[in-house]
């Protein structure tokens, strides 16, 4: 039975299982080419861990997995796996939350309680029978645990939840898998658990955590004074070696920036670059850019551009290059194909000219109508535009999925914009990109409309500043400013609820057409409309799974056509009767509907324009 | 129904656990399902018994003072999608003493060796696998030792463990009243021991000896030796309760609240 059939399934009981990848040394203790003795290098042998290694030199790791679940399962341990420890009290999901147009939103988090227990090292210990004391009453399992893994922090941490089978027997296809990143195991504390705390791999961008491009230890060799174009540098880390096996070409001495376009003596730990002094991109404002003497030892900063470069690109330089997020969880063909499909015109140019943290340099592109979220179920990173589409039918209604008192609706008052302001074409790259003075030129988009004395009586504005679009980047600054108009110019409703599993194949940046009777049209009638799942979370009380959902409203229009002629230039045959037709003769061609308001499919009737 | 008393009976003095230090194994084995899972007391660990024949063999130690009496061998075996055929026997200084075959599922199986077995120190005490189909065997627990039957019968509050227990059933309703799914959540296995006019010199003994181990480790119930001796239950304490002197003095009664698991 699948997942989906086991969730539809009256009478489930739901389980969830967390594993933890860390590393076990496949050394065996004072074997070759382990050399570690008792009495020499530790006076009792290490348990196969980086943390109590004896002999580092020849420590060879290896995965090992350690699995906790909320019930005893059979069937899930395999071979040269630790047992699965029934010890897992509460699983807590912190999800995602999409804020659309407002930055990169909340990174989703977990945290997984676990009950420690007395443990007699069966497995965990590779040389139980040689100690001296009984494992099963000195220390805990997790006591004993962190002590002998220490480095577990950005490990992976695997939830599984899903349902057993009937007969309680475990198939991993009935379980749903979502990643986190280890950032911390607290305790035991004095109730005996600990908790264990992963989030999503977007976190690696913190700015905490990675700033780029990093502080260059590359120094002026041999001082250099405002025209000389031959400039010697110190690169003891060969730093230079990667900076220009990736195409890049600028750097920086104190506050001029220079283009390099020849080197030599990469990995030798003396550099010789041939420069263009006093040279930027294009897109930067020169006069800011001016040739100077520079002595001995002054920092040489690599600098990092992107030249009218596709959003998807950049994302995928910033997070697999530079923070190092495993490509698995990248589907680069999949950002292209949506980018190069819907929003073709998001490419954009910047510089970073010195250390700045990955975590703001993505803010700000997620503060135009970009999404970028962590999909915790497909364990993958998502990159998506903004996208207006005509309403979709009610797929989430009040009949057969939201369930009974759990709907809550507000109005999004604060994201309300009759304004959209976008401050653009920074002056240079070393320039303060909070102020927006710094930028040259400001697009604006309004609806005079709406703050009129008859409507909101007042202008709300929205504003961004951007290093990512250059001067020519006007018309890109246009797009973005009306989409951020139209979906902000109307209040939009946001909906909170809660479904069965039988409905979670709907998760966050998925658009969902919702019908329910706390929102309601003008008639009193349930209003369909499109809404952007900001939040999706499975949450387990005592009696089962559910899935809660925070759902935002999206600017949809109603099925628009236009009178198409009996036969079509250039195919010479009319468009085919309505239940013939394909969803791209639907979208091109209009078909008189039923008084009902529908067609037999439960489309709804097209609207002239 | 029966009309006579039924005596419960327990076996927690588990030789294999006691001298655990001193078990050796003659077979392959696999990683994760190393042999002490086999007598560690728990029930979410195992041990896989190799094809062929393979040996467990206990050596009982220098320091063991007088002799202990085996009158129980209890083995506890997980099927792994294949039907189990395994045979287990309990040997004392090579002489067959006892054998256990698994049944054709998981579960455990009680053998009441008639008549007991005294073993002494150095004696050597083995467990001989027979696993001759080849398939994956697992064993959750196996033991042998000493059982403990209780003096007194148990009238009423018994939970006999092998029968369907309680299920917590949540019905989901839409917002328009329709029935779209339904969670249920099964209740553990819970019961109790609750035994009354106890001699006092037994629970000062016996009984105070059995609660000191079950504080810390798990143990086999066997709730009704004659009517159904096939029920048998891994149990855990989950509340002890102090004994107390009861009317007419000089008896006690005790009680302990336990979770069961029967597979």
């Amino acid at each position: 039975m699948t997942y989906s059939a086991l969730a539809s399934s009256q009478g489930k009981q739901a389980v969830q299982i967390v594993e933890i990848a860390v590393e076990r040394c496949t050394r065996t203790y004072g074997t070759s080419p382990c050399l570690a003795a008792i009495g020499t290098t530790g006076s009792q042998k290490c348990f196969n861990t980086l943390s109590t290694c004896q002999y580092a030199t020849a420590y060879n790791p290896a995965p090992l997995i350690y699995r906790f679940s909320s019930v005893r399962i059979d069937g899930l341990q395999q071979p040269g796996d630790a047992p699965t420890i029934p010890t897992l009290v509460s699983l807590k999901t912190d999800p995602t939350v999409l804020t659309p147009a407002k930055g990169l939103g909340v990174r989703a988090s977990v945290t997984a309680t676990i009950q420690d227990h007395p443990w007699p090292d069966q497995f965990t210990d590779p040389y139980l029978s040689t100690r001296t004391y009984d494992p099963e009453t000195q220390g805990s399992f997790w006591g004993k645990w962190l002590r002998r893994h220490r480095f577990y922090q950005n490990r992976i941490m695997t939830i599984y939840t899903g349902f057993l089978n009937e007969d309680g027997s475990y198939d991993i296809a009935n379980f749903k898998t979502r990643k986190y990143i280890i950032t911390q195991i607290s305790g035991p504390t004095i109730s005996g658990q600990v908790t264990i705390t992963g989030k999503d791999p977007l976190r690696l961008v913190d700015d905490d955590k990675r700033k780029w491009p990093t502080a260059s230890q590359v120094k002026l060799a041999t001082a250099v004074d405002a025209v000389i174009t031959t400039v010697v540098v110190a690169d003891t880390l060969d730093e230079l070696s990667f900076w220009w096996n990736q195409g890049q070409r600028y750097i920086r001495l104190e506050d001029e920036i220079m283009h390099a376009t020849a080197i030599s003596g990469l990995g030798t730990g003396t550099v010789t670059l041939t420069v263009t002094r006093a040279s930027m991109p294009t897109f930067y404002d020169f006069a800011q850019n001016v040739a100077a003497a520079h002595a001995v030892d002054v920092t040489a900063q690599w600098c990092w551009t992107y030249d009218d470069v596709m959003i998807y690109d950049i994302l995928y330089d910033f997070l697999s290059t530079i923070v190092g997020i495993d490509t698995a969880f990248l589907p680069y063909s999949e950002w292209k194909a949506e980018i190069d499909a819907n929003f073709s015109y998001l490419h954009f140019s910047c510089m970073l000219a010195k250390p700045a943290g990955m975590k703001t340099v993505l803010q700000e592109l997620t503060e135009l109508p970009i999404l970028l979220w962590w999909h915790e179920r497909e364990q993958v990173i998502k990159l998506k535009g903004f996208r207006f589409i005509q309403t979709l039918p009610a797929q989430l209604n009040d009949s057969d999925s939201i369930i009974a008192e759990s709907v809550s609706v507000t109005e999004d008052v604060t994201a309300l914009a009759t304004e959209s302001w976008i401050y653009f074409a920074p002056t240079w790259p070393l320039a303060n990109m909070k102020q927006i003075q710094t930028y040259r030129v400001i697009d604006i988009a309004a609806n005079a409309d709406r703050e009129s004395a008859n409507q909101y009586g007042a202008p709300y504005v929205k504003a961004v500043a951007s290093r990512w679009i250059p001067p020519a980047g006007a018309s890109l600054a246009a797009t973005l400013n009306t989409t951020n108009l139209t979906q902000y110019q109307d209040v939009r409703k946001a909906i909170a609820f809660t479904v069965d599993p039988k409905d979670d194949n709907y998760w966050v940046g998925d658009l969902v057409g919702i019908s329910t009777k706390y929102v309601q049209d003008e008639y009193g009638a349930p209003a369909v409309r499109n809404y952007l799942i900001t939040q999706a979370e499975e949450v387990y009380d005592n009696n089962g799974l559910k899935i809660q959902l925070v759902a935002l409203e999206q600017f949809s229009y109603a099925r628009l056509c236009t009178i198409t002629p009996p036969s079509i230039a250039g195919v010479g045959s009319a468009p085919p009767i309505y239940s013939l037709a394909s969803a791209s003769d639907k979208v091109a061609f209009g078909y008189m509907g039923y008084t009902s308001g529908t067609f037999p499919d439960g489309a709804p009737n097209y609207v002239m324009s | 129904m029966a009309t006579s008393m039924v005596l419960g009976q327990v076996l927690w003095d588990s030789l294999l656990y006691r001298y655990r230090s001193l078990v050796t194994f003659s077979g392959t084995i696999v990683a994760g399902f190393e042999l002490g899972n086999a007598f560690d007391w728990r029930d979410f660990t195992s041990f896989r018994v190799p094809t062929g024949t393979s040996t467990i063999s206990l050596t009982l130690p220098l320091s063991l003072s007088g002799s202990v009496s085996i009158d129980s061998f209890v083995m506890w075996c997980v099927s792994n999608g294949t039907g189990l055929n395994l045979v287990a026997t309990l040997k004392k200084n090579g002489t067959t003493i006892g054998t256990v075959t698994a049944g054709a599922t998981s579960g455990i199986t009680w053998n009441d060796l008639s008549p007991s077995v005294t073993v002494s120190a150095l004696d050597v005490v083995t467990v001989v696998f027979n696993n001759a189909t080849g398939s994956t065997m697992d064993i959750r627990q196996i033991s042998f030792g000493p059982k403990v039957t209780f003096p007194i019968g148990q009238w009423s509050g018994i939970n006999p463990p092998t029968l369907y227990q309680g299920v917590v059933v949540e019905n989901v309703f839409s917002v328009n009243g329709s029935i779209i799914g339904r969670n249920i959540r099964r209740l553990e296995k819970q019961g109790s021991i609750n035994l009354t006019h106890l001699a006092e010199s037994w629970v000062r003994t016996t009984w105070d000896a059995f609660i000191q181990n079950v504080a810390r480790h798990a143990f086999f119930y066997r709730w009704n030796p004659v009517g159904y001796p096939a029920e048998v239950a891994f149990a855990a304490a989950d509340q002890i309760n102090a004994p107390t002197n009861m009317m007419p003095p000089p008896l006690m009664q005790v009680q302990l609240g336990l979770k069961l698991i029967t597979q």
